[in-house]
């Protein structure tokens, strides 16, 4: 039975047949794997009708058995709205964790509307570049809202959840050294802006910090979704870079080969970005890797306020 | 199973109780998980099964193959279970139908609970936030490795998901199975952990009755 998803299903939602529902609970009442596997089978249900993701026949067997007061006890109905609930925040989380936009789409649209905006191109490449932009705007949209198992009304019903695609610059970098006490941890960068989901801050590599400067300090707002989070790094680092970040214990919480290398008056600099899901308040270390050689190395804490 | 010492005649609730447990396992540590385990497979069972009261229903499957005594001997208390649990369900089917026939004469008792669970329900809607924020925090409790399990295996959408828990296997070395029950057990760990936060922070907001 562990292995037959369909007659899991069946029997979830009440329409399998006598026979395959006795087989399935001698199963399940004598095995506890058996059992597990079910009650896994029973979270994939929940999570797909949160997602919308349901045939209707089946979304409609799912309602009358888990929603539906009566039939099924006012208690065991509001258990099951419960627990679409959980699947619906569950799914909240994971999409804004696991939907990493590539700066490289951002690149592409930002290059291309350049391209519009320059004057001295002819119309006709005005038009083709329009054009491109439509169709690249698109499709990173479909990219973003089909990650998000969602479609407009998704969006609608979440406006204040959008996630800007734009890592632009850090806004929020101080200077080295800039109104740091010895020993102790140094702010450096803080993000107040209330409707913000991004928070924005440079890291400067562990190598050019004073010794005994004291931890850096990221004090993000408790509704940050995303930390863009920039390392300066060497101008003559040619090889593809990947961040990683970790615990002091060395258990690794994010990697990316995602990020995006800009030029500012400080130089080359690498812009992540990371689901603030995956980082809850704490110590890390952000490193930069080429071919798993590190070539930055930035520890900080994270704070969320 | 195996030789048990027979219990006098007086027998209360704790005494049905010891003797299930020593039916379940010889070895009181194992026999308590086997029967914390069995409780929830019953409890599921009549949820499953749409039992008015899951909890209730378990309990009393529990309690009848622990009154069977002694000198009955229960070969294979798995498939004995399973009979008393049919036997429970059936019974407790008789008596919603006979409580809806009644009900149904006195205007439908559980037809009342709509307004309110439509109420709940709008209620609900409010504390979305709420709850997401309680998830969040859940999350920062588990550990680095769990939670990038959790985030990882329920981030896919469906018609992806089978490759992609196939490769968050293949990467963590486990079977499919295996990781499916890993990461299930996290998610009911997250769930109570969401449930009780929310629990508690009803019990802080409602004022103390007077």
């Amino acid at each position: 039975m562990t292995n037959n998803g369909g007659l899991m299903r069946r029997y979830l939602l009440g329409t399998a047949t006598e026979a395959e529902r006795i087989a399935v609970e001698n199963d399940y009442l004598a095995n506890g794997e058996a059992f597990h596997q079910l009650k896994a089978a029973e979270n994939d249900l929940i999570d797909s009708y949160a997602r919308g993701e349901l045939a209707i026949a089946e979304k409609e067997a799912f309602e009358k058995r888990y929603l539906t007061s009566p039939p099924v006890s006012t208690r065991t109905s509001a258990q099951g709205r419960s627990r679409v609930k959980f699947a619906s925040v569950l799914r909240e989380i994971t999409k804004e964790a696991a939907l990493s936009p590539s700066p490289k789409e951002a690149g592409i649209l930002e290059k291309l509307l350049a391209m519009f905006r320059a004057a001295s191109v002819s119309p006709k490449w005005r038009l083709a570049a329009a054009c491109a932009i439509v169709l690249v705007g698109g499709l990173i949209s479909l990219k973003v809202l089909s990650h998000r198992g969602g479609g407009p009304s998704e969006a609608s019903r979440h406006p204040d959840r959008q996630q800007s695609n734009h890592p632009g610059p850090a806004e929020h970098a101080n200077e080295p050294g800039a109104g740091t006490e010895s020993g102790t941890p140094q702010i450096v960068a803080r993000n107040d802006e209330p409707a913000a989901h991004d928070f924005t801050a440079q890291l400067e590599p562990d190598a050019a910090r004073a010794v005994g400067s004291g931890l850096q300090t990221l004090a993000a707002p408790s509704h940050t979704a995303w930390l863009n989070l920039g390392v300066v790094v060497d101008e003559d680092e040619a090889r593809p870079l990947a961040a990683v970040v970790e615990t002091p214990e060395g258990n690794q919480v994010f990697r990316t080969d995602r990020g995006e290398l800009t030029t500012s008056q400080r130089g080359r600099v690498l812009h992540v970005r990371v689901p603030a899901a995956r980082i809850p308040a704490g110590d890390y270390i952000l490193e930069v890797k080429a071919n798993d050689e590190t070539v930055a190395s930035c520890s900080f804490r994270l704070a969320y306020k | 199973m195996g030789t048990l010492n027979p219990i006098s005649d007086g027998d209360d609730e704790r005494t049905e109780l010891q003797r299930l447990i020593r039916r379940l396992d010889p070895d009181p540590e194992n026999a308590w998980q086997k029967y914390r385990d069995l409780r929830e497979r019953l409890v599921k069972f009549f949820q499953w099964n749409q039992s008015q009261d899951p909890e209730e229903s378990a309990d009393e499957v529990l309690d009848r193959v622990g009154r069977k005594p002694d000198e009955e001997e229960i070969r294979n208390v798995a498939e004995f279970v399973i009979g008393v649990a049919r036997n429970v369900l059936r019974e407790g089917y008789k008596k919603s139908q006979r409580e809806s026939h009644i009900d149904g004469w006195e205007g439908g008792g559980e037809s009342l609970a709509e307004p309110r669970d439509r109420e709940e329900e709008i209620v609900s809607g409010l504390d979305h936030h709420t709850r997401l924020e309680a998830l969040r925090r859940c999350l920062e409790d588990l550990k680095p490795e769990e939670r990038s399990l959790a985030i990882d295996y329920y981030s896919a959408v469906e018609e992806k998901q089978k490759e992609h828990r196939r490769k968050l296997a293949a990467a963590a070395g486990v079977t499919m199975i295996t990781l499916r029950v890993r990461a299930n057990r996290l998610r009911d760990r997250l769930e109570n952990c969401v449930d009780n936060g929310l629990h508690a922070r009803r019990s802080q907001a409602r004022p103390l009755d007077t």
